[in-house]
């Protein structure tokens, strides 16, 4: 896990120095002494895990977290525990008081990795679906499938890399079980990832090699969804 | 490496405690050392700060620098320096008179050189 300090205290700087020194899952990318010297690092999204002062020269610790729209996990160290609830207004993961203890201080890295593996269980989980095969239930990371063939009772789920994977779904069950994600019925037998789609020529849709079928009824809105889902 | 399982005072005028260190970050000489240093120039750069134009902005910069010393002054377990500090804080929230507050100040002032010296002599310990 990548992590900076923003602290203006020498001492409380050498101390976490120190402490993550002792985590060798911790690796440290930077030290400043001032919120502003920090944005270009945070800005390039290039942390995982900032250790934060609140009360510093030009731009405090708050401001800090006000003025990012996208924050990594943040640890506030500050000298007041006051400062601690308004941290929390920002889901901070934790608050250290200075001077910072190795007990303490292990506990909030402990809390930054739980923090993160649940983070990346729910975005898998957000990104998959489940789905019924004869021999029981198997989970389909979404961003994997090209598009979905369907055959009566049953569909074919095209995935990247050729896969090929038989599901015990109607195409208008795929297409409910897919609502919230960026997937479109094109056909009464297809349904198309529209981040797969390479370009929408007459009557046909090409997703990756494969040329699928594009019916009168869903041509408009497939143009429609495929220009809003562009690259910009 | 470990000189002394308190490392603080051994007779009744040394303030400076080295416990916290040991204890939480080891007594390696080197770590030691650079902490003692880094405390050093803190306590310097504190000195300078409130030594002058405390009075402006109510305040304001003497206010920040009471806030960012008290976890090193507390780091080194100096109990006497951060009482004074806690009541100067107290005093300043409560608006008290300038020529009050500069009394104060250079009363915590006063400690500072002691300190310095408790620094050196434990820096030569580890050196």
């Amino acid at each position: 896990m990548k992590c900076i300090i923003i602290d203006d205290d020498k001492l409380s700087r050498k101390t976490l120095e120190r402490h993550i020194q002792n985590r060798p899952e911790l690796k440290l990318v930077g030290q400043y002494e001032d919120a502003v010297s920090a944005l270009p690092i945070l800005k390039n999204k290039e942390v995982d895990l900032v250790f934060l002062d609140v009360v510093m020269p030009n731009m405090s610790g708050i401001e800090l977290m006000k003025f990012l729209e996208d924050l990594p996990q943040i640890i506030i160290i500050s000298e007041h525990k006051e400062y601690a609830v308004e941290g929390f207004n920002f889901n901070v993961t934790d608050f250290l008081t200075k001077p910072i203890t190795k007990e303490r201080f292990s506990n909030a890295i402990d809390k930054a990795f739980e923090r993160r593996i649940f983070e990346q269980v729910k975005e898998d989980h957000y990104q998959s679906i489940s789905v019924k095969q004869r021999s029981g239930y198997i989970n389909i990371v979404t961003d994997d499938i090209l598009y979905i063939e369907g055959f009566g009772d049953y569909v074919n789920v095209i995935l990247s890399e050729g896969k090929k994977v038989t599901v015990l779904s109607t195409i208008k069950g795929m297409e409910e079980q897919l609502a919230d994600f960026n997937f479109k019925r094109i056909h009464r037998s297809y349904i198309v990832n529209l981040k797969k789609v390479n370009k929408v020529v007459e009557n046909d849709v090409f997703v990756g090699n494969h040329t699928i079928p594009v019916s009168r009824t869903y041509r408009t809105s497939l143009i429609k969804l495929f220009k809003e889902n562009a690259p910009r | 490496m470990h000189r002394d399982s308190q490392d603080s005072a051994t007779n009744g005028e040394s303030m400076l405690s080295l416990s916290f260190i040991i204890r939480e970050l080891g007594d390696d000489p080197i770590i030691i050392q650079d902490m003692l240093q880094t405390f050093r120039e803190v306590l310097l750069e504190f000195d300078s700060t409130i030594s002058n134009k405390n009075e402006l902005e109510g305040f304001r910069h003497l206010k920040i620098a009471l806030h960012k010393i008290k976890p090193s002054i507390r780091m080194f377990n100096l109990s006497e320096p951060l009482k004074k500090i806690d009541d100067l804080e107290v005093k300043l929230n409560n608006e008290a008179e300038p020529i009050y507050v500069e009394a104060k100040v250079a009363d915590l002032r006063k400690m500072i050189p002691p300190i310095i010296t408790e620094i050196d002599r434990f820096a030569l310990k580890y050196r």
